[in-house]
């Protein structure tokens, strides 16, 4: 008699790494643009220098992003970057993560 | 969750003009447009002293731009971070697009030239089409209304201007003249709501 249960989509296949919200607004900070230094993150973020500097840290480990420390005339700067694998894994959580609101078709 | 991640997107991507020096360096180089064709029309000399003027306008533009990079750096960097935005043609869609506007463009310049077809009175139209071009693709690019208004206002304006009898010059000039007006007031606003915000950050941060 009942309708058999349609396959609900779920979060619970979606990168643990992206998915906590500092990380995943690196993430798409970096994938607007061709590179963002640490003052912007941290603004764009809201969190402590040393709290940045974990979830980074997490991001290069995982092979996300690329961290260059370089000067820009005499200004520090610590310029972060998006690497391919970090761009391929952040459009493969949007996607799960528009499939989720939408209930499963994808489209926004 | 999704909204918040476009919004940092946008932001980041709007981040190059949210400090104002694009719009005030913008102005300055259209004053001096404005200024180099109403030398053109006022002094009769050579051809040559005025290619040699053009080149120091041309030279001026990329000093200005120069000098608002290395004001950026000391001012906006330090403050607020560096952002670098990706360039225009590395989306394809938007190179095709400049591709397929300077074709036409150039085109149209050259099927006039061939056929004897006069112009020059059509210069401000023509400047006109040019600047809406560039300010729309900005204010697709980055999302900002203001500059799809500016590239509204040049093209109604260049072709007002050639209509209005004024000529290729003076309508050049003033096409040049009443952009830089609205590139310093859209330049000026951003400055001042950029300062504030600055301004209202740091008394936070001082709060915490």
């Amino acid at each position: 008699m009942n309708a058999e249960p349609q396959s609900q989509p779920s979060l619970t296949g979606v990168d643990r790494l992206i998915h906590e919200p500092s990380r995943s607004v690196i993430l798409a900070v970096l994938s607007a643009v061709k590179s963002a230094d640490f003052l912007y993150l941290q603004r764009e973020t809201g969190l402590t220098k040393g709290n940045l500097t974990v979830h980074l840290s997490k991001l290069e480990a995982a092979g996300f992003i690329t961290i260059e420390k370089t000067y820009r005339g005499k200004l520090p700067l610590t310029l972060c970057s998006l690497t391919e694998q970090g761009k391929l894994a952040f459009e493969e959580y949007r996607q799960q993560l528009r499939k989720f609101v939408n209930g499963g078709n994808g489209n926004q | 969750m999704e909204n918040n991640l476009k919004a940092s997107q946008q932001r980041a991507i709007q981040y190059w003009f949210a400090d104002g020096l694009v719009e005030l360096s913008g102005g300055v180089i259209a004053l001096l447009l404005a200024i180099y064709f109403c030398v053109q029309q006022i002094l009769q000399a050579s051809k040559g002293a005025f290619a040699l003027i053009f080149l120091s306008v041309f030279v001026a533009a990329f000093g200005i731009r120069k000098l608002m990079l290395w004001y950026r750096e000391r001012s906006t960097y330090g403050r607020t971070g560096f952002v670098e935005p990706k360039k225009g043609w590395e989306d394809r869609r938007l190179l095709a697009v400049e591709v397929g506007f300077t074709i036409l463009l150039v085109g149209f310049m050259l099927y006039t030239i061939v056929r004897g077809i006069q112009t020059v009175v059509w210069m401000p139209v023509i400047a006109g089409v040019v600047l809406a071009f560039l300010f729309s693709l900005a204010g697709y690019r980055t999302k900002l209304v203001r500059f799809v208004f500016l590239g509204a206002f040049c093209l109604l304006l260049g072709g007002f201007l050639a209509f209005s009898g004024l000529g290729d010059l003076w309508g050049s000039a003033v096409l040049s003249l009443a952009t830089s007006l609205v590139l310093f007031a859209f330049g000026f606003i951003t400055r001042i709501a950029y300062v504030r915000q600055i301004k209202v950050t740091a008394e936070q941060s001082d709060e915490r």
